[in-house]
C-alpha cells in the first residue's frame, strides 16, 4: 500500500505539469533546466535546444540590467521577486512576473530557481487604466479651461483692438504723408509691445491645453506657475467683479509636474468663483508658503463655505453642488488624485473662518 | 473746421493704448478729448466739465461702464450722449437694451469707420 507522498506524486512529473513556468539559471545567465511551460512561453522546441542558452538574450532590452542585478542578488542567496518583459525566441513580447530564491546546484554554485508567470493581460489591462485614467484627467482640463474661455478671449481682444487701432493710424499717417519718425518709432513700439501681451496668453494656453501624461515630474518655481495661470484666469474673475490676490513666499519650488498643479489650482479657482457669485462680497486669496518641508498652497475664498452634510462626499467622483451642465462632478476628486501622485494632498480645511482648500506638496530637494 | 465750436468727448477706457488711439483720432477732427479708467472716473469728470460725447468701454477694472451709463441714465443733469466700445457687447445685447446708447462699436475696431461717425455726429 502506497502511503508516502513521494509515491503518490512524482517531483518531475510535478516539475513537467505545473502550469507555471519554472526554471533554473546560474549566475552568469545560462539556462540548466525548464518545463515545458516555460519552454512553451520561452518559444523554445525543447529542453536541449535551449540548454546553457542565456536567458539575458530573451529580455527586453530596457529590463536586461535589471534582471541582470536580480540573478546576481539571488545567486548569493536572497529571495525576491521581479517584474519584466521578455521577448520570446519568435519575436513576442510578453509581461512576465518572477518569483525567486536560492538553489544549490550539486557542485555547490548557487543558482537560481524561479516560478514565472505570463502576466501580460494584467499588464495590458492596467495600462488601459492608466490611460483612460489619464484621458479624464485631459478632458477634465479643458472642460475647466472652458469656463474661463470668456475671459480669455477678452484678455485677446483688447490687446487685439490696440494693434488693429495703431495699425489703422499708421496706415492713414502714411497717406497724409503726415508720419514723422518720432510718431512711427512709438507706434511700432507700442505694437511690439501689445503683440507680447497676446504671446504670452496664447503661451500660457497652449501650455495648459496641451496632455501633460508624457510630462515628466520637474523642478517648477510656485509664483510662476501661478502667474502664469492668472493670465488665463484672473480676466474672467475680473469680468464678475471678484478680486483675486496671491502672495507666494519666493524661491518656493517645487518637484512637480506643473500643468497638473495648474489643472488643480484652476479646479479650486473655478469653483471659488462659482461660491462667491453668490455673495456680495467677492474675492478669492492664494496663499503660498513653506511649512516645515512641505509647501503649502491656499485656496480661500468669500463664500458661503462647504455644507456641512455633503463635505463628506465632495473628493467623491461625480458629486457635484453645481447645477446641471455647469460641473462634471470630477475637478475635486481628478485634483485629489493628482495630488496623491505628488505624494501630497489636497484637504478641505473645515477649521478655517473662509472656505479653504489647501494643496500640500513636498518642497523640491 | 476752424470757424466752428470746438466739442469734447469723453472716453473711457482702462487700456492706456486705447484711449491713445481715440486721442489720436479726436485730434484729427480737432476735437478735445478727456480720459477716465473707469466708471466712477468718468462720473467725476462729467462733474466738473461739459462734454459732447461718452465713448466708453464696458468691462474694466474697478468700475465698470454699466455704472457710468446707470448715472448717465438716473443721476445726470443733463442728457449726455454715449456709445460703447467693447468687446463683449453688440448692438442686440440685453443688458444693453435698456440704456440709450447712440453706437455699439465692437473692438477691434475700424479706426477710419470711427472717424466718420465722429465727424458726423460731433459736427453734422
Amino acid at each position: 500500500m502506497k502511503n508516502s507522498y513521494l509515491d503518490l506524486v512524482s517531483l518531475d512529473e510535478m516539475f513537467q505539469s505545473t502550469p507555471s513556468c519554472l526554471k533554473v539559471i546560474n549566475s552568469r545567465g545560462e539556462l540548466l533546466h525548464m518545463n515545458p511551460q516555460g519552454l512553451a512561453l520561452a518559444g523554445a522546441e525543447d529542453m536541449k535546444s535551449v540548454f546553457r542558452a542565456n536567458v539575458y538574450d530573451m529580455l527586453a532590452p530596457e529590463h536586461r540590467d535589471n534582471f541582470i542585478r536580480f540573478n546576481q542578488q539571488v545567486c548569493s542567496g536572497e529571495r525576491g521577486s521581479l517584474v519584466f518583459e521578455m521577448i520570446s525566441l519568435q519575436g513576442y513580447r510578453r509581461w512576465m512576473e518572477s518569483y525567486a530564491g536560492p538553489y544549490r546546484l550539486e557542485s555547490g554554485e548557487l543558482a537560481h530557481i524561479a516560478i514565472t508567470n505570463d502576466i501580460s493581460d494584467r499588464v495590458e489591462a492596467e495600462k488601459e487604466i492608466v490611460e483612460k485614467r489619464q484621458a479624464l484627467v485631459n478632458s477634465s482640463r479643458l472642460a475647466v479651461l472652458g469656463e474661463f474661455v470668456g475671459g480669455i478671449a477678452h484678455e485677446i481682444n483688447n490687446p487685439l483692438a490696440i494693434i488693429s487701432g495703431k495699425l489703422d493710424l499708421l496706415d492713414m499717417y502714411l497717406e497724409s504723408e503726415e508720419l514723422d519718425k518720432k510718431t512711427l518709432k512709438k507706434n511700432v513700439r507700442e505694437v511690439i509691445e501689445t503683440t507680447d501681451r497676446i504671446s504670452k496668453i496664447i503661451h500660457n494656453l497652449k501650455t495648459f491645453s496641451r496632455d501633460s501624461d508624457k510630462d515628466d515630474f520637474q523642478d517648477c518655481c510656485l509664483e510662476k506657475i501661478i502667474e502664469e495661470l492668472l493670465s488665463l484666469c484672473a480676466e474672467n474673475l475680473r469680468l464678475n467683479d471678484i478680486d483675486i490676490t496671491y502672495q507666494i513666499e519666493p524661491e518656493i519650488h517645487v518637484f512637480c509636474k506643473e500643468v497638473q498643479i495648474s489643472q488643480v489650482m484652476m479646479n479650486l479657482i473655478n469653483n471659488a468663483c462659482d461660491a462667491v457669485m453668490e455673495t456680495d462680497v467677492r474675492w478669492i486669496k492664494i496663499l503660498g508658503r513653506r511649512i516645515g518641508g512641505l509647501v503649502e498652497l491656499s485656496v480661500s475664498d468669500s463664500g458661503r463655505g462647504v455644507p456641512e452634510d455633503v463635505e463628506e462626499k465632495i473628493f467623491d467622483p461625480f458629486f457635484t453642488t453645481k447645477e446641471m451642465g455647469k460641473g462634471t462632478g470630477l475637478g475635486l476628486s481628478i485634483s485629489s488624485s493628482i495630488l496623491s501622485q505628488h505624494n501630497g494632498k489636497l484637504i478641505h480645511r473645515k477649521d478655517s473662518i473662509n472656505t479653504q482648500f489647501v494643496l500640500q506638496l513636498p518642497l523640491s530637494a | 473746421m476752424n470757424d466752428r465750436p470746438r466739442k469734447t468727448v469723453l472716453v473711457v477706457d482702462d487700456e492706456n493704448y486705447l484711449t491713445g488711439i481715440w486721442q489720436e483720432i479726436l485730434k484729427m477732427i480737432d476735437t478735445d478729448c478727456v480720459m477716465a479708467d473707469s466708471g466712477n472716473s468718468a462720473i467725476s469728470v462729467l462733474k466738473d466739465r461739459n462734454v459732447d460725447l461718452i465713448i466708453t468701454d464696458l468691462r474694466m477694472r474697478g468700475s465698470d461702464g454699466f455704472v457710468l451709463l446707470r448715472y448717465l441714465k438716473n443721476e445726470a443733469p443733463t442728457k449726455i450722449p454715449a456709445a460703447v466700445c467693447s468687446g463683449f457687447y453688440n448692438e442686440n445685447s440685453e443688458e444693453l437694451l435698456s440704456h440709450d446708447v447712440v453706437r455699439v462699436i465692437s473692438k477691434p475696431f475700424d479706426v477710419r469707420e470711427e472717424l466718420d461717425f465722429l465727424k458726423t455726429f460731433l459736427y453734422g
